[in-house]
């Protein structure tokens, strides 16, 4: 569904996106991970046509996006990061506009912009003017936009950015069911967010894409180096010694402190096996002793990233 | 392009449903309403205003800095918001997205702003209405005005939308939108500050310039292709900086998407456009009486100018008429690339109007610190030139017969511009003699002088000179192209008489103003010896004195019925055929009847009123002074008291073969009977109420076969202007400044309540 390829995209000096090639399949989840400024919303507007690449070429759907830019975005449904609004439209107004702005037939209009308030929920703010409501609801204003011209590719960028908890769970399932005969290419800098949706993922760093492939091969690689915290009540030797004799797991800190009559322990570990967490339970309950508490701790995205570009600089190191 | 209507619809939709559009159109309304209001109340304090153009509405239109100036505010106000607020809302890039073009995206957004435009001024229709009430508008030149109002707004808007497509935020594009503008509007003060050379140009670029046309009912091509252009061009402009969505106009950058070369192209054009537009226009005259539309004649005479012809106008801009003339002069030039329009104002610019003055010698006269001569115009042509009065291209006058509110304003210009180009394009001189030693009036008397009807006819390239008949053998058309004998005393002698006959046969053409003269008792009427001669070409020549007994006819304060009196009755003929409609009188005094002998042989030119009579009987009336009244041996009225006839033509080819096998124009053989010579008298030639001076123009005109001279009309335009009583200002003051704006006070707060939640 999108093909990019050896795409560039300079301000002045700084050299924001550098020569990414990738492919999107058809029907694919794909999730577009990296930190802030790594160029994700970069690459996104190009691809949507609304900033022009230095360099590379874009096709959305086998057309040329640079040379036929208004037909590949017929293709695509888009929604921008922050879901800028007109603040002084009404919901269904605004969809209406951005239906008949998209080239649907009058006849067809009102059909589809129902359908879109109903897939993003919004159809019970319907009458209600854009800028009386909440970050959520707008969100999915953004998100009813982007469908209701029913393209066969959506592109949102950061979809639950500024979302609660809640919001963030009904547009992942929303995506999720969306998906079913779509293409979807979604940024996003959380982590569980392509673990939880994405059928695969790129990961952009410094505008180079820096590792590719399915979640769970992306999990593997960034949680060999697992953390374990656990707390318990007990003597601190004792878990100590419980805790040693676990596989592949190593103490990293271990401390004790007194709660009135009790002793509360707490530990670190880090673990090497993906199950550690289920042997360090075994281990404790074994020893006898109470556990409070106990999770894992999984590396936070800097870490992946930051080992990730290690590893690059020191194959680059290597070739050279 | 569907995307562009979308696109205005959301525009428009945005901006009526914001607190700014109500806030905006009620400051708007309440601007013009004062400004309307002071315009009507300066119009009121006025005793009269004068024609149909000269009324606030026309003035509101374009002829103040009160129009222009605001223009400076509102149009950033309306565009400011277009481009910019979408970039610093973000909202650019859901716009940008969607599969539209740029092109539909700035034509959507200029064409809404347009559309603001309109709804801005659609409520000073009401002052158009109003006016009405109080006056005649002319409905064409409010036509031109919104015409006028509609291609600025066109040129304004899209330097607005460029200035929006440019700025990083609103107030940025304002204030730059409020600059661009400002600088075009005081370049275009330029037409008030240079020198006439460079007038046109200045005036091209200003939007001063171009209102002055529209504002007076002209819809010039040059201007509406300058507008439109202007507006295409910029546009364009703005195009290019939405696809280079403002990121990187630095020239310096490789990358840069906005190249030189598309500009310079772009600029080429426009400027091509404009040259020829402004070489090649065409102006359409909307006014009601179609003051600026010029007479076939004219139309026929600048088709067939053979030699660059330059004209200078003589008169300051303040001078009543001088806009009228000048558009008058535009259409000539949009005419003919022959002539070229210098305007020197001898108030302003004393220095240059000396060097013409000398160059061809007016003789003005330096009366404290202002130049004087009653030279309006001049004509000129290699080393020929003719000259025209101020009076002779326009006057507004006061018709005595109409009712008092009724104002005619005549529109002569055209006739004296162009006669004077016929003149120029035509050869010598053509001579009128006048017969002297029987006591007539002559152009070397010393007592009753023809000096001022001579000065009047050498404007218009006649001279005049004496001529003895006693003595003579022959008098020769190549001599005299026309003979005049003006008001003899004395009979004259039978050879005379003959020598005139054979003249008058031969091709001459003969004016003949004869007063009733008595003999030394006061008892009968003198014959002068013209009576048989006369009816040998159909007119009779009465021994009478007309009585005008119709107190109207004679001057306020009362005169005598025998003169002067006014004479209104125009008969149907070339010669007056342009006073016909005029409702101006002419003059006579003491005059006798003068008829045709039979209706086929002479032409009725002028009769008195219905009571009036011609007395046939000197004793009765030198008796019973009080007793006036006809009896059956007078002559009842209307009374004749001109005739023209056309002589049969002896001795001389009636019909000379040019190369091209056309009848010449010139048969010859014409004659004009004037039963008074006091209609040719001075004082009443100078006299700008009555048309003794063009009549006798015309008459000598006809004669010498000078069609140019009266075929065309002088034009009058009747009109009612506008009067308003201190009461009606009042009521003005309240509706225009008071109600209309708070209208959309009231417009806004419901647009408001309805949209609260």
């Amino acid at each position: 569904m999108i093909e990019v390829r050896n795409l560039s995209k300079n301000y002045g000096n700084h050299r924001a996106v550098r020569g990414l090639t990738f492919e999107v399949a058809q029907g694919e989840i794909c999730g577009f991970l990296g930190p802030n400024g790594a160029g994700k919303s970069t690459t996104l507007r190009m691809i949507t046509g609304f900033l022009e690449p230095t360099e590379g070429a874009i096709t959305i759907g086998g057309v040329d996006a640079l040379a036929e830019p208004i037909e590949a975005r017929r293709k695509i449904g888009y929604m921008p990061e922050a879901c800028p609004l007109y603040p002084e439209m009404r919901v269904a107004e605004y969809l209406r506009y951005r239906a008949e702005l998209k080239g649907l037939r009058s006849a067809k209009i009102k059909e589809r912009v129902d359908k879109a308030l109903h897939d993003a929920k919004v159809d019970d703010v319907a009458d209600r003017i854009i800028g009386q409501l909440s970050k959520g609801y707008r969100q999915r204003v953004g998100l009813a936009d982007a469908l209701v011209a029913d393209p066969p590719l959506l592109i949102l960028d950061e979809p639950t950015a500024g979302l609660d908890p809640n919001q963030i769970r009904q547009v992942r399932e929303l995506i999720k069911r969306l998906a079913a005969d779509k293409t979807v290419f979604l940024s996003t800098h959380i982590l569980p967010e392509v673990e939880a949706i994405c059928d695969r993922v790129l990961i952009l760093n410094k505008g180079q894409l820096v590792s590719e492939g399915d979640p769970a091969r992306l999990r593997d690689g960034a949680t060999g180096q697992e953390e374990v915290v656990l707390s318990g009540r007990g003597d601190e030797a004792a878990f100590r010694a419980a805790l040693e004799v676990v596989e592949g797991v190593r103490i990293k800190s271990i401390s004790g402190r007194a709660d009135g009559e009790r002793t509360l322990v707490s530990a670190t570990l880090e673990a090497s096996d993906p199950d550690a967490a289920e042997h360090v339970f075994r281990a404790i309950a074994d020893a006898g002793l109470t556990l409070r508490e106990l999770r894992r701790k999984q590396a936070s995205l800097e870490d992946v990233f930051s080992r990730l570009t290690t590893k690059e600089r020191a194959a680059k190191e290597e070739e050279e | 392009m569907r995307a562009a209507w979308t696109i205005l619809k959301r525009e428009v939709y945005a901006f009526f449903v914001s607190s700014m559009a109500y806030v905006l159109l009620t400051a708007w309304l309440l601007y013009s309403g004062v400004v309307f209001y002071m315009l009507a109340s300066y119009y009121a304090s006025q005793p009269l205003g004068a024609g149909a153009q000269d009324n606030p509405l026309t003035m509101f239109f374009g002829q103040t800095t009160l129009f222009y100036l605001p223009m400076l505010v509102f149009v950033p106000l309306v565009t400011m918001r277009l481009l910019a607020e979408e970039r610093s809302r973000g909202t650019i890039e859901v716009l940008m997205t969607a599969p539209v073009s740029a092109t539909s995206v700035v034509l959507g957004k200029y064409l809404a702003s347009v559309v603001v435009w309109i709804a801005m001024w659609l409520p000073t229709l009401l002052y158009v209405w109003l006016t009405s009430r109080y006056g005649d508008v002319d409905l064409g030149t409010v036509a031109s005005s919104y015409v006028g109002i509609l291609g600025m707004g066109a040129y304004y808007l899209a330097i607005g939308t460029l200035m929006s497509a440019l700025a990083k935020n609103q107030i940025v594009s304002g204030i730059l939108t409020f600059m661009a503008l400002a600088g075009l509007f005081i370049m275009g003060l330029g037409q008030f500050v240079f020198g006439e050379e460079y007038r046109e140009v200045f005036a091209y670029l200003s939007i001063w310039g171009h209102m002055e046309a529209f504002s007076r009912g002209v819809i010039d091509s040059r201007y509406l292709v300058f507008d439109l252009s202007i507006a295409a061009g910029t546009l364009a402009l703005a195009v290019g900086a939405v696809r280079a969505r403002g990121r990187e106009l630095s020239l310096a950058s490789p990358e840069t998407r906005w190249p030189l070369y598309n500009i310079a192209l772009l600029l080429a054009l426009l400027v091509q456009a404009n040259y020829l537009s402004y070489r090649h226009y065409d102006r359409w005259d909307w006014t009601e009486h179609s003051i600026y539309t010029l007479s076939d004649r004219t139309k026929a005479v600048l088709g067939e100018l053979d030699r660059d012809v330059e004209i200078w106008i003589l008169l300051s801009e303040a001078e009543e008429g001088f806009a009228e003339l000048r558009n008058l002069l535009a259409r000539y030039t949009a005419e003919t690339e022959r002539l070229d329009v210098h305007y020197v104002d001898p108030d302003r610019d004393p220095g240059a109007y000396r060097e013409v003055a000398q160059r061809f010698e007016l003789g003005a006269m330096l009366v404290g610190e202002s130049q004087l001569s009653d030279v309006a115009a001049v004509v000129a042509s290699g080393d020929r030139h003719w000259e025209v009065t101020r009076d002779d291209l326009i006057s507004r006058s006061f018709d005595p017969f109409e009712s008092e509110d009724s104002v005619e304003l005549n529109v002569e210009g055209e006739r004296a511009i162009t006669g004077a180009l016929v003149e120029l394009m035509q050869g010598e001189a053509t001579h009128v003699c006048v017969t002297t030693g029987h006591g007539e009036l002559s152009v070397t008397g010393s007592q009753r002088s023809l000096a001022g009807f001579a000065q009047e006819m050498r404007r218009e390239n006649l001279e005049l000179s004496d001529v003895t008949l006693r003595g003579r053998d022959e008098l020769t058309v190549e001599e005299c192209d026309a003979l005049a004998v003006v008001g003899p005393e004395v009979a004259f002698a039978p050879e005379e008489i003959d020598l005139v006959r054979a003249y008058v046969r031969g091709g001459g053409n003969l004016l003949l103003a004869i007063d009733p003269v008595v003999n030394a008792s006061q008892t009968e009427f003198v014959d002068l010896g013209f009576e048989r001669m006369l009816a040998d070409f159909g007119v009779r020549l009465d021994r009478s004195v007309i009585i005008e007994p119709n107190p109207a006819l004679l001057p306020a304060g009362g005169g005598h019925p025998l003169g002067p009196y006014a004479v209104v009755g125009w008969g149907d003929h070339p010669i007056t055929q342009p006073f016909t409609g005029l409702g101006l009188p002419i003059i006579a005094s003491e005059a006798r009847s003068v008829r045709p002998a039979s209706p086929d042989q002479a032409a009725v030119l002028l009769r008195t009123s219905e009571q009036s009579y011609a007395e046939t009987d000197l004793r009765s009336l030198a008796q019973g002074a009080g007793e006036l009244g006809a009896d059956e041996r007078d002559i009842a009225g209307p009374v004749p008291i001109a005739v023209a006839a056309q002589a049969e033509v002896t001795g001389r080819e009636a019909i000379d073969e040019d190369e091209d096998g056309e009848p010449d124009a010139q048969p010859g053989g014409r004659v004009v009977v004037i039963g008074d010579a006091s209609m040719l008298a001075s004082e009443y030639l100078q006299e700008a109420t009555v048309v003794n001076r063009n009549f006798a123009s015309a008459v000598v005109g006809w004669l010498t076969e000078r069609d140019a001279l009266i075929a065309i009309e002088a034009r009058t335009i009747e009109s009612h202007p506008v009067s308003m009583s201190q009461e009606d200002v009042e009521n003005l003051f309240l509706r225009v400044v008071v109600l209309i704006p708070l209208a959309f006070v009231f417009l806004g707060f419901a647009v408001w309540w309805n949209r609260r939640q």
